[in-house]
């Protein structure tokens, strides 16, 4: 099965529901890291939101158009899902910061004007802490752009937003994401 | 994660006996936003013919006569019904583009000119085809509140006191005066002196007419311009019948 391509498993798991076992395995950590990277929840909580996730795309599988990939519909259910839990997210038992857990750290601090002359780890805590305190809409566009490696088209699909509201988006988040991280780092 | 999720998630699936929802269920909703998007610029097009059906007839070469300034009468007669419900189906019709499978691809400002241009283009076409009249026609008939919300050249040209009177020509007496009942069927003597010989319309019983002019006492009016009546024909044909008279012969029936 590992061969196959996402819409050939589309259409296998609607012949047989046992076969989306593989469309899970697939996506299913990269969706967690997502979830993880945007709402800043517990560990423990990742699974209750992801199977919520995986069962709003087999609840929906029809609905799929095989003109965009199945990672951006996949990914837009989750963006739904954290948007339309966000407060019952939120609520949860958090972890101190947003979950980065890897990459991604350095394109943003080569994109952004912020101090690089920094320990890693200390840098990587900050970052965190920074992304934490952005608004969700800024949160989002900088976690798809720089930690899912998303290019816009994917990323104007997943939000449903014009590719020219995503650039300019994406302008405004790094520029808060700057003064929000000039604020703690000057602060701790 | 637990390394059991996908089996506790398959287990869920067969527990709960959830099945993907059918096909035909998400073909409907994106048939129904479609739909609801055509609606929206047919009603948005019908709003601009009338708008443009109102604005023809509305008299521009004369303001400086039957008001005291562009402004006023731009004020005064602005079909602000016609051009609000417009401005809502377009909003309506944005909506729906937006929300169509690829919708959100397009930037604000291109749906808008799709919206814009749909609706003006089908709304000129409806106005030439004469079906912005047929519309006014037909609402000015049978719509309540025609003359307080549809039409404001009902209540502007409903005003003797500024010398404007409209009503149906009731009688025609000898000479230079005629009978007219206005809108809300009170009878007027009307003295039509320098206007009788630069009028646009024949002073037979019957006809519908607008005068510019000014009052001369309660009931008696001076015109020194007889008008057709461009816009609002329905509304007269229901008060002859409610007064039981004959349709009017003449501009209304042409």
């Amino acid at each position: 099965m590992e061969e196959k391509s996402d819409q050939e498993l589309v259409a296998l798991t609607l012949v047989n529901q046992d076969d989306f076992i593989y469309l899970v395995d697939r996506y299913k950590h990269k969706l967690a890291r997502y979830v993880r990277r945007l709402t800043n929840v517990a560990l423990a909580d990742i699974d209750d939101i992801l199977q919520d996730i995986f069962l709003k795309i087999y609840r929906n599988l029809n609905d799929y158009d095989q003109t965009m990939s199945f990672s951006s519909w996949a990914y837009r259910i989750a963006h739904n899902q954290v948007i339309s839990n966000y407060r019952a997210i939120a609520a949860r038992p958090q972890g101190n910061q947003v979950g980065l857990e890897d990459d991604g750290v350095g394109e943003l601090v080569a994109e952004i004007d912020i101090e690089r002359e920094m320990d890693e780890k200390l840098r990587e805590q900050l970052i965190a802490r920074t992304l934490a305190r952005l608004k969700p809409k800024y949160r989002e566009i900088l976690v798809l752009k720089f930690f899912e490696e998303k290019s816009y088209e994917e990323i104007s699909d997943i939000t449903r937003l014009p590719a020219g509201t995503v650039a300019s988006r994406l302008s405004g988040a790094k520029k808060e994401f700057a003064r929000e991280f000039k604020k703690i780092n000057k602060s701790t | 994660m637990q390394d059991d999720f996908d089996q506790v998630l398959l287990g869920r699936l067969k527990k709960e006996k959830l099945a993907p929802a059918s096909r035909w269920r998400f073909e409907v909703k994106n048939y129904s936003i479609w739909t609801l998007g055509a609606a929206s610029v047919a009603v948005g097009s019908v709003s601009f013919a009338l708008i443009v059906h109102l604005a023809k007839n509305n008299d521009w070469e004369i303001y400086g006569e039957v008001s005291d300034g562009f402004g006023q009468f731009l004020l005064l007669t602005l079909p602000y019904f016609w051009i609000l419900l417009l401005a809502l189906f377009m909003s309506v019709a944005y909506y729906n583009i937006r929300h169509t499978r690829f919708g959100y691809r397009y930037p604000l400002s291109a749906l808008l000119a799709v919206s814009v241009f749909l609706s003006f283009s089908g709304g000129y076409f409806l106005y030439r085809s004469g079906f912005g009249r047929l519309v006014d026609d037909f609402l000015g008939e049978r719509a309540p509140y025609y003359r307080e919300i549809m039409n404001p050249q009902m209540r502007f040209w409903d005003s003797p006191e500024h010398g404007r009177l409209m009503g149906v020509i009731s009688s025609s007496t000898a000479g230079l005066t005629f009978l007219l009942t206005d809108i809300r069927a009170k009878e007027w003597q009307v003295r039509c002196g320098i206007c009788a010989k630069a009028q646009r319309v024949p002073i037979n019983a019957g006809n519908p007419v607008r005068l510019s002019g000014h009052m001369i006492d309660d009931g008696i009016f001076s015109a020194d311009r007889v008008l057709p009546v461009g816009t609002g024909r329905g509304l007269f044909r229901g008060r002859m019948m409610m007064m039981g008279g004959q349709f009017p012969v003449g501009d209304a029936d042409r």
